[in-house]
């Protein structure tokens, strides 16, 4: 190692070193996760919740360049009791545009330009026609300040032809007056930009998160039941900036002067990475999933229950994982001619339960038992198979003759939990 | 630096020790218990390290605890099946343990590092667009060197959605080894579902 410091633990594990950077949290909020699957009616959807068109996903940008942002979530108790409470979550992640356009002409010398923000609609690639979901394509929970951090609005052209850098990054964002904003470039302006000139535009992660059991997210989704939970989720980058002014800590940087470590920013401590396959697997029968006796599932009992509040997840799967059209006569042991959109979630079970209630995840599969935590004092998250979308009908694309197809990827995955500190 | 060998089992009911020890000595517990144990109380203790195992009826593992100031402590496992307990208690004696090597605290005296926790570190990202097949992914330092083996340092974490390709580590020097699994069967050469050929990985070191 020629630069920075490199410190071991006297089991010989490295804690720090030169070589790794570290997370800038950018954007912090709440969101409720709701229906994703195309059907409001309750026996062919179990995410039903309320039972309007309200009760569709929504979605909120990832903060941050797509390529390098991170997403934490967790659930976040607002009332009633935690006890037993199991809270089963999957992402799904989509697309949108942001372009920031500018009010004011620029004044060469200058690092920042005032701008107004546009957010054009989400969608979801989901890879078929023939998958049916549902979601709203008005991303919520928007936060000008936070979401294009890092992204570059000019390359080449745009805001770039008016500054010495070919790519033009944007370093920072304060809100201005209404809906205008300073929007902080990594270059000064050789020549002025004029008003009303529009950004590269920028494509955005937008996060949906929806439900596996919306009954504690919601308390639309039964009469008795208040909403206790919302789920809670930090956004962030990769950042090279230290920012920090405190005089007080230790930082370590990598020779290039980027920032290694710095003790004063919150850090992600992972507490457990495990390590498995929770996929749901594909059968051999055309168009059907494997049945078997429990569902695939990895999971992490923490070691410290009594703050199981305190721990996130670091979303490390997202979006379909599995996919079955049952044609007519494919399935014996299903309802014929159905479509099933799988993806892989997760499970936060508080105290009190001492299961992972994997057992039905989304009432396409019930037999089996669900995962013991090995005590109801116990508390985990987990890793599991959950059904996104289904919808009864099965598309006939050859000569009348129902299709069935599966699509499973039955991936090794990684479940990281651990406390911000 | 004496390291004291204690066993039990609360499988069936609870048990309890006592043992007097200097701060800078260890104390490891084989345990045998019913799926599993948690730590339900401590006082004027530096470290417990549950170990690993449990999820079974018959579960054991090894308990390894470090004290910290001198003084009465105590120590309180929990087995929830039956709610059993080990209570270990005892007078620890000595100068205080502040641990080992280089703490770091923020300006409000949170613990941002100590020698006891792994500190994670996320070294960086890969992505791009497969090419049908399983690849190796070249990354410098990735899972240490032959000479310097860090494999259960390394981890690589998939983060595109819908994607084909997915991480599966067998411990290679300098490669993230990504296979492909897109598992399909259908009645008809027309196939109306697919997935993603993009990969975008996460790379984390702890």
């Amino acid at each position: 190692m020629a630069y920075g410091i490199e410190v071991f633990n006297k089991s010989g594990k490295t804690l720090i070193d030169e070589n790794s950077r570290q997370l800038q949290i950018l954007k912090t909020g709440t969101m409720v996760p709701l229906c994703m699957g195309s059907s409001f009616s309750y026996s062919t959807n179990p995410f039903r919740v309320g039972g309007t068109n309200g009760s569709q996903a929504q979605g909120t940008i990832a903060s941050g360049s797509s390529s390098n942002s991170l997403i934490f979530i967790r659930p976040k108790r607002t009332s009633g009791s935690r006890n037993g409470a199991t809270l089963q979550v999957g992402i799904y992640l989509g697309k949108c545009n942001y372009t920031w356009t500018s009010t004011t002409a620029t004044t060469v010398g200058q690092n920042f330009v005032y701008a107004t923000p546009t957010v054009g609609n989400a969608s979801i690639n989901t890879f078929s026609s023939y998958l049916p979901y549902s979601f709203d394509n008005n991303p919520v929970n928007t936060e000008h300040t936070a979401e294009t951090i890092g992204d570059v609005v000019g390359q080449y052209g745009n805001w770039a032809s008016y500054s010495a850098n070919s790519i033009l990054v944007v370093t920072d964002i304060e809100h201005h007056s209404g809906t205008t904003y300073k929007v902080y470039v990594n270059g000064t302006w050789s020549s002025s930009m004029p008003a009303n000139t529009a950004s590269k535009t920028i494509e955005k992660t937008v996060m949906f998160p929806h439900s596996g059991n919306s009954r504690r997210f919601d308390g639309a989704w039964t009469s008795d039941s208040a909403a206790d939970f919302t789920l809670e989720y930090k956004m962030g980058v990769l950042t090279n900036n230290a920012e920090e002014s405190a005089g007080y800590g230790v930082e370590v940087y990598k020779s290039n002067g980027s920032l290694a470590f710095s003790s004063n920013r919150e850090n992600f401590q992972i507490k457990s990475i495990t390590t498995g396959s929770p996929d749901m697997a594909a059968s051999s029968t055309l168009g059907a999933f494997e049945q078997p006796s429990s569902l695939p599932i990895i999971y992490n009992i923490v070691e410290d229950p009594a703050n199981f509040d305190d721990y996130w997840v670091l979303v490390s799967v997202s979006g379909s994982t599995a996919a079955f059209v049952q044609g007519n006569g494919q399935n014996s042991t299903g309802t014929n001619r159905r479509v099933i959109g799988m993806t892989t979630g997760y499970i936060f079970v508080y105290p009190g339960n001492g299961f992972f209630d994997n057992r039905s995840m989304g009432y396409v599969w019930t037999s089996g038992s669900s995962q013991s935590l090995g005590g109801s004092s116990n508390a985990g998250i987990a890793m599991a198979p959950m059904l996104a979308t289904r919808y009864d009908s099965v598309p006939q694309v050859n000569q009348s003759a129902y299709v069935s197809d599966t699509w499973a990827l039955d991936a090794t995955r990684s479940l990281a939990i651990g406390k911000f500190v | 630096m004496t390291t004291y060998n204690l066993s039990t089992d609360i499988r069936n009911g609870n048990d309890s020790d006592t043992q007097n020890v200097g701060t800078f000595d260890t104390v490891s517990i084989s345990i045998q218990f019913r799926y599993g144990i948690t730590v339900q109380s401590q006082s004027n203790i530096g470290s417990v390290s549950l170990g690993t195992g449990g999820g079974n009826f018959d579960s054991s593992t090894t308990v390894t605890v470090e004290f910290f100031a001198a003084g009465a402590y105590s120590l309180v496992l929990h087995q929830s099946y039956f709610n059993r307990t080990y209570t270990l208690t005892g007078t620890a004696s000595g100068t205080t343990n502040y641990g080992y090597g280089l703490h770091v605290y923020d300006t409000n005296q949170n613990i941002r590092m100590d020698m006891s926790r792994r500190q994670p570190r996320i070294v960086g990202f890969i992505s791009g667009t497969g090419n049908g097949s399983d690849f190796d992914y070249p990354f410098a330092g990735y899972n240490g060197s032959s000479s310097d083996n860090r494999g259960d340092e390394w981890y690589a974490l998939s983060l595109e959605p819908n994607s084909n390709y997915y991480v599966d580590d067998t411990g290679a020097f300098g490669d993230v080894e990504i296979k492909r699994a897109d598992v399909r069967t259908s009645n008809a050469s027309f196939q109306v579902l697919g997935g993603s050929e993009d990969y975008r990985m996460v790379i984390i070191r702890m």
